[in-house]
């Protein structure tokens, strides 16, 4: 049974092809699959500046990982971006072990991270 | 609760992905049970998570394959022993580079990458050892201490 994560999106108010995502769950190996989907859809939409809000992001692993350095990557390159919020300390300690502090766009605050979209 | 140390268990799954999301829940819970910390519960079901995807994905190859994960708890620690039945030459040869030369995101090239989860066990435990046979079956041996209650 694949691990539970939901995907909220908002409206990102002034702001062109962005939407806000609220990541709620767990993001793990076997619904990483799901989570990507989601986002090319948004990307193919032409909706390529995104920030995500990880406050109920209880849990990611390496494959989770793996996506969100992907989704940054693909922001990037289509003039967009990729921008996360709120992470909680046990997600952030994963993301500095593997040394992807520095790849991502982390915001301590949401509202920072919005206001930080062109 | 009263737990009396050593303890010892032993978990026999399919090697699917969709069965590690409860084999990490329930070490995770076991551990918060016996008094290890939330944060340690939390770093170990992330042990257990990197340690079962690598045996699934690189140590399963018939259709029935099985995994098996041997956890003891200590009062002042935890050992996983984790066995797969034994993967294609080139899963495991993956497996073996990846142990030779461990990835970071900054060279991940962007997508998922086995070689992370074994860095990220490796960070997290004090002991990490690799052990794959002529036959290609890979036994994984990981011990992370209790810390101090002022670093959890």
């Amino acid at each position: 049974m694949e691990s539970q994560i939901e995907l909220i999106y908002e409206e990102i108010r002034g702001r062109e092809n962005a939407k806000l995502i609220h990541f709620i769950g767990d993001l793990d190996a076997t619904n990483v699959e799901t989570v990507l989907e989601k986002v090319i859809n948004l990307f193919n939409d032409g909706v390529v500046k995104l920030v995500v809000d990880f406050k109920q992001l209880r849990y990611v692993n390496s494959t989770g990982l793996g996506i969100l350095l992907h989704f940054s990557k693909s922001a990037k390159e289509k003039g967009g971006c990729f921008k996360i919020a709120n992470i909680n300390e046990n997600v952030y300690e994963i993301i500095e072990i593997i040394g992807a502090a520095s790849l991502l766009e982390i915001y301590d605050d949401l509202d920072e991270a919005v206001a930080a979209v062109d | 609760m009263d737990i009396s140390f050593p303890y010892h268990i032993k978990l026999c799954f399919p090697g699917n992905l969709e069965y590690i999301p409860a084999v990490r829940k329930y070490i995770s819970e076991l551990l918060q049970i016996s008094s290890f910390s939330p944060k340690f519960a939390y770093r170990s079901e992330i042990i257990v998570d990197e340690l079962c995807n690598n045996a699934v994905n690189f140590g399963c190859r018939a259709e029935d394959a099985r995994v098996e994960l041997e956890c003891t708890f200590f009062n002042d620690r935890i050992e996983f022993t984790i066995k797969d039945q034994g993967g294609l030459k080139e899963n495991v040869d993956k497996l073996r580079s990846s142990l030779d030369s461990p990835v970071s995101g900054s060279d991940s090239g962007m997508m998922p990458h086995q070689g992370m989860g074994l860095e990220i066990v490796r960070m997290l435990s004090e002991k990490l050892d690799v052990k794959i046979d002529k036959e290609n079956l890979t036994s994984v041996h990981v011990v992370r201490k209790r810390e101090n209650s002022a670093s959890e």
